[in-house]
C-alpha cells in the first residue's frame, strides 16, 4: 500500500488540528459529544500491516477499559471513606434544557437536568463500583419485580418512596396510580419514545403498592427501559396543575429523585438542592448542585484549572494542559458509547447487493485508522453492540464468516465491486460538522482508503439541524451514504431493533430481512437472559456478513474531576441524579 | 426637522416588513425542521406527524406567514416551539445583557477610536502614528473569537485564573457584573473602534488642510481650540456615519462574545435558536436587531444637523 496516503497527512493533521480548533475557539455545541483515542504520535506507520486478518484486532488496552472504565491520572484517595455531607457540587453544561418535559423530547441536555429531580421505576448501578456502562436493572422506585408468566409482571413500589414536599405534592407518597400515570402519558403523548412501551397491553394497580403489566407478547428488554431516563416517573397533580411539564414551575413542583430544582437563570446557571424528604439512604450528600452553562470548551477547561468547577470532561488533546495545573485531576478513560457507522440503502441503488456492502468493507482500514488517529488504541469494530458492553457483544475474531470482511482488502474488494457491476461508484457522503472535532476527520480518512477501491466519495459537511432532517430521520429523499453517530445506554434491544427492524426509528438504510427479523423478535421474547444473549449474538454474526451498516473503530473518551469530588462516576444512562446521589465532597483532599 | 421626525420612522415599516420576510422565508428553506431536532433520533414517525401538526407546522407556508402578521399586529411576538416562553418575556431577560453590552462596546470604541485618530493625524509619519495604525490594522485584522478565547485560556494557564465567570445583573451586583462584561467590551470596542479611528485619521488630515484651519492657526489659536472648534466639528459627520454603520458589527460580533464569555444574552440565543429551527424565536431576536440598526441610523442622521448646522432635515 502507497504511504502517499492518508496515513501521513492523517498522523500530522488530526491532533494538531483538534488542538488548533481549541485554541481558535471551537465552541461550537455539538448535541453529541465524545472524546476520542490517541495522543502521542504514533510510532508505527505501516501500511501494510492491516491486511492480514482480525484476529488479533481487540487490544490488551480495549479489554481492560472496557465499560469499567481506568483511571490514568490522579488518585482516588477517598474510595473506602465514609462520606461527609455539605457543600456544593459544581459543573457545568453547555445548552440549556429546551423543555422540562422528559417525555416530550429526546434532548439529553433535558433529560441530563430532569433526571436529578425525576427518577425511572428502576434504576442501574451507580458509583467507583460500577461501570459506566452498568445497565443491569436494579430496584429504585420498585424494590423488585416478579415475573408471574412471559406476559405478566408484577413490580412492588418501595413504601418509602414519597415526593417533594413542595405543593401540590406535599410529600405524598409514591402510589402505583403515578407509575400507570406516567406510562400512559408517555403512550398517549405525541412522545418519541412511545414505541419503546406499546408493547404494553395493560396497566393494573390493585393497591397503592402493585403495579401490574400485562404485555401483547414477552418483552425481555422492559427492566432496563423502565430503567432509562426516558421513563421518568411525574406526578398526575403536577401535569394537570400546569397542563404539561414543559415550565419551570412544573419542573420545581416535581420531585420524586434525590434533588429538587430550586433556581434557573437560563444561559446563566440552575441550582438543585438536596431533598430534605428523600427516602433512599446512601444519598444525596451534597446540599447543593451548582451548573454553569458555559457553551465555550476552553472556558470549560479554565474553570477547571482554576477549581471552579468540580467535574469536567477533557480530551486527550486538553488532557494535559488541565493536569499541569492540578496534578491530582482524576482523568479516567474509558471506551466511547457512541458507535460511528457509514449508512447506505439497502433497499435500492448499488449498495442493495451484498457484494457492494461487503467491499465497502474491505475497503476500511480499521487498524490503520486506530493507528493513525487513536494511537492504536481501540477496537477494530464497534457494532451493532458497541465494545463498551462486552457482556453482549461477539468481539472481532469469534465472528466467524464476518471477520472476513473487517480485513483491509482493497483489491479483493474491487474484485466484488466489480461483480456486482458496481466498479467506480460516486456516491455523496453525508456529514455533519455539529458532530465536533473529535471525529471531524472520519470522512476523509475513509474518502482516502476507499478511493484506492475505485470508490469516490463526496463528501458534504452539513449543519447539524439539516442534517439531523435529511439524514438521521430518515426522510425519504435520503438516498446516498452518510457518516452519523448513534448510541444506545438501555438495552441491546434498542441498537438492534432501531436499525435493523423494519419499524425500527433508526433504520437509516431501511433494512427488511426477514432473517434478521425473526432473531430480532426472538432476542426480545427471550426471557432467560444467557438465552437471549446467545441469540444477540447470533444475531451479530450474522449482520457482520450483511453488513446493512458499516461500524468504524471504537475509540476511548475522557472523563474527569477535581480530587475531592469523592465518590464520582459518570454513567451512560443520563441518569444524573442517580449517580450524583453518591457523590460528596471530600474537604480534606481541597488542599 | 419635525416633519422629518414623523416621515422617517415611517420607513421602519417597510424595511422591517421586508428584513424578517426574507427571514421568515429563509429560515424555513433551510433542510431540517424543528420538529426534527425536537424528536431527533428517536424520530417515531407518528410522533413526529403528530407534534408537527400541533405546532401548526403543516399549514402552508403562506397561512403560517399570514398568522404570524397577525400575531405581530397585535404585538404579539410569538412563543418559543420548544419552551412555549414568549418572545418578550427573553427580550425582556436578554435584551439588557445584550445592550449592556452594546453600549460599553460602543463606547469603549468611540474612546479608542476618536483620540488615537486625533493623535495619529497630528502626529502624521512619525512612531506614534505608525504605531497607532498599526493597532487598527491589528484589530481589523484579528478576529475578536480568536481575542475572547485568548483572553480566557492564557490567564487560565499562566494563573489558574477563569476570567469568564458566573454572570450577575448588574443592578444586583455591578462589581461583579463588570468584571465580567469589561472583557469582551474591551474585545468588541477594540474591533469596532479600528475602522472608526482610520476614518478619524482620514477626515482630521483632511480638515487640517483646508484654508479655514490654515486661517484659525494663523490668528494664532492655540492647537487644541483648533481641533475642537474646527476640525472636529467639520470632521465628524463622516465618522459618525461610520459609527451608525458599526452598530451591525457590534451586534454580530456580540454573539460570538456571548458565547465565549457565557453571556445569557440575545446573540446567543439567536444562535441557539438557529440551530434549534425555532421559527418564532429567531423572526422575534431578527425584527429587534433591524429595530436597533434602523433606530440607530436615525439618531445618526438626527446628529448631522448638530454637527453640521449647514445640513437641514427638513430639505
Amino acid at each position: 500500500m502507497s504511504k502517499d496516503n492518508y496515513w501521513l497527512r492523517s498522523q500530522m493533521s488530526r491532533r494538531k488540528l483538534v488542538t488548533r480548533g481549541g485554541a481558535l475557539g471551537s465552541g461550537a455545541a455539538a448535541l453529541m459529544l465524545v472524546g476520542c483515542g490517541g495522543g502521542d504520535d504514533d510510532e508505527d506507520d505501516s501500511g501494510d500491516s492491516n491486511g492480514g486478518g482480525a484476529t488479533s484486532s481487540v487490544t490488551p488496552q480495549a479489554v481492560l477499559i472496557g465499560g469499567a472504565g481506568k483511571v490514568i491520572n490522579g488518585e482516588e484517595k477517598y474510595l473506602g471513606k465514609t462520606p461527609t455531607p455539605g457543600g456544593t457540587l459544581r459543573m457545568s453544561y453547555q445548552v440549556d434544557p429546551i423543555t422540562w418535559d422528559p417525555h416530550q423530547t429526546t434532548s439529553i441536555h433535558t433529560h441530563l437536568r430532569t433526571s436529578m429531580f425525576n427518577s425511572p421505576l428502576l434504576s442501574y448501578g451507580f458509583g467507583p463500583k460500577k461501570g459506566v456502562a452498568d445497565v443491569e436493572a436494579s430496584a429504585n422506585l420498585a424494590t423488585g419485580w416478579e415475573q408471574v408468566d412471559p406476559t405478566t409482571v408484577k413490580f412492588t413500589l418501595d413504601p418509602k418512596a414519597v415526593w417533594t414536599s413542595k405543593a401540590p405534592l406535599n410529600g405524598r407518597a409514591l402510589k402505583s396510580s403515578d407509575i400507570k400515570f406516567t406510562l400512559e402519558r408517555i403512550l398517549k403523548l405525541p412522545s418519541p419514545f412511545a414505541g419503546l412501551y406499546t408493547i404494553i397491553d395493560k396497566i393494573e394497580t390493585p393497591d397503592d403498592q402493585t403495579v401490574t403489566m400485562k404485555l401483547k407478547q414477552p418483552y425481555a428488554p422492559l427492566f432496563n427501559y423502565l430503567s432509562h431516563y426516558y421513563s421518568q416517573i411525574v406526578a398526575p397533580e403536577v401535569v394537570e396543575k400546569f397542563g404539561d411539564l414543559k415550565t419551570l414551575e412544573s419542573a420545581q413542583s416535581l420531585g420524586i429523585g434525590p434533588f429538587e430544582l430550586d433556581s434557573w437563570q437560563p444561559s446563566t446557571q440552575m441550582t438543585f438542592k438536596k431533598r430534605a424528604n428523600y427516602w433512599r439512604e446512601g444519598g444525596p450528600y451534597v446540599d447543593s448542585v451548582n451548573i454553569r452553562n458555559i457553551p465555550d470548551a476552553n472556558a470549560v477547561l479554565a474553570a477547571a484549572r482554576a477549581g471552579e468547577i468540580d467535574v469536567a470532561a477533557v480530551t486527550w488533546e486538553n488532557k494535559d494542559s488541565v493536569t499541569s495545573a492540578r496534578k491530582d485531576y482524576i482523568v479516567m478513560q474509558s471506551l466511547s458509547c457512541v458507535a460511528w457507522l457509514v449508512t447506505m440503502r439497502a433497499d435500492q441503488g448499488v449498495t442493495k447487493d451484498i457484494r457492494v456492502r461487503q467491499a465497502l468493507s474491505l475497503g476500511i482500514d480499521r487498524e490503520g485508522w486506530l493507528k493513525s488517529l487513536y494511537n492504536g488504541e481501540g477496537t477494530i469494530d464497534n457494532g451493532p453492540i458497541q465494545a463498551l458492553w462486552d457482556t453482549w457483544r461477539v468481539p472481532p475474531g469469534q465472528l466467524g464468516e464476518g471477520d472476513k470482511y473487517l480485513r483491509f482488502a482493497p483489491e479483493e474488494g474491487k474484485k466484488l465491486l466489480e461483480a456486482a457491476g458496481a466498479g467506480n461508484i460516486n456516491a455523496n457522503f453525508t456529514f455533519t460538522t455539529g458532530y465536533g472535532a473529535a471525529v471531524a476527520e472520519h470522512p476523509e480518512l475513509l474518502k482516502d482508503m476507499y478511493s484506492q477501491m475505485g470508490v469516490n466519495l463526496n463528501v458534504n459537511n452539513m449543519e447539524y439541524g439539516a442534517f439531523v432532517g435529511a439524514v438521521m430521520n430518515s426522510k425519504p429523499t435520503y438516498e446516498s451514504m452518510s457518516y452519523a453517530g448513534v448510541r444506545f445506554m438501555g438495552d441491546p434491544d434498542e441498537m438492534l431493533w432501531d436499525m435493523y427492524h423494519p419499524t425500527g426509528s433508526k433504520n437509516f438504510a431501511k433494512v427488511n430481512d426477514p432473517e434478521v427479523t425473526a432473531l430480532l423478535e426472538k432476542q426480545r421474547q427471550e426471557l432467560d437472559t444467557n438465552k437471549r444473549k446467545e441469540v444477540v449474538k447470533d444475531l451479530q454474526k450474522m449482520l457482520a456478513v450483511k453488513l446493512y451498516y458499516l461500524y468504524t473503530p471504537s475509540f476511548s473518551q475522557l472523563d474527569g474531576w477535581q480530587a475531592w469530588t469523592a465518590d464520582y462516576r459518570n454513567h451512560v444512562s443520563y441518569d444524573t441524579g442517580g449517580y450524583l446521589r453518591g457523590v460528596w465532597l471530600d474537604q480534606s483532599l481541597k488542599s | 426637522m419635525l416633519g422629518y421626525l414623523l416621515r422617517r420612522p415611517a420607513f421602519f415599516v417597510p424595511t422591517a416588513f421586508i428584513v424578517v420576510t426574507a427571514v421568515f422565508m429563509l429560515i424555513r428553506l433551510i433542510p431540517g425542521d424543528t420538529v426534527d431536532l425536537m424528536v431527533q433520533d428517536n424520530g417515531y414517525a407518528e410522533s413526529a406527524d403528530a407534534l408537527r401538526e400541533r405546532l401548526g407546522l403543516n399549514d402552508p407556508i403562506y397561512v403560517q406567514y399570514v398568522k404570524w402578521l397577525g400575531d405581530m399586529a397585535t404585538g404579539d411576538l410569538g412563543t418559543s416551539l420548544h419552551t412555549e416562553r414568549t418572545a418578550t418575556q427573553e427580550l425582556k431577560a436578554r435584551g439588557p445583557v445584550s445592550l449592556q453590552l452594546g453600549l460599553m462596546s460602543l463606547t469603549i470604541s468611540l474612546l479608542i477610536a476618536i483620540p488615537v485618530g486625533i493623535i495619529s493625524a497630528a502626529k502624521q509619519g512619525s512612531l506614534v502614528d505608525y504605531g497607532m495604525r498599526s493597532f487598527a490594522i491589528g484589530m481589523l485584522a484579528i478576529p475578536n473569537f480568536w481575542f475572547g478565547t485568548m483572553v480566557i485560556v492564557i490567564p487560565s494557564v499562566l494563573w489558574n485564573v477563569s476570567l469568564a465567570g458566573k454572570w450577575v445583573p448588574l443592578f444586583d451586583d455591578p462589581v461583579g457584573n463588570m468584571k465580567l462584561m469589561i472583557f469582551p467590551a474591551i474585545i468588541g470596542g477594540a474591533a469596532a473602534s479600528a475602522s472608526v479611528m482610520r476614518m478619524t485619521r482620514t477626515m482630521v488630515l483632511e480638515v487640517n488642510r483646508q484654508d479655514y484651519i490654515r486661517t484659525a492657526r494663523a490668528k494664532g489659536l492655540a492647537s487644541s481650540t483648533v481641533v475642537w472648534r474646527h476640525t472636529l466639528k467639520n470632521a465628524l459627520p463622516p465618522v459618525v456615519t461610520l459609527v451608525g454603520l458599526q452598530v451591525p458589527v457590534i451586534i454580530s460580533g456580540s454573539v460570538i462574545m456571548e458565547q465565549v464569555f457565557s453571556l445569557p444574552g440575545m446573540g446567543r440565543f439567536l444562535l441557539d435558536n438557529i440551530s434549534q429551527r425555532d421559527y418564532p424565536m429567531v423572526q422575534a431576536m431578527t425584527l429587534l436587531f433591524v429595530f436597533v440598526v434602523l433606530t440607530v441610523n436615525l439618531v445618526v442622521d438626527l446628529l448631522y444637523p448638530v454637527l453640521d448646522p449647514r445640513i437641514s432635515l427638513g430639505n
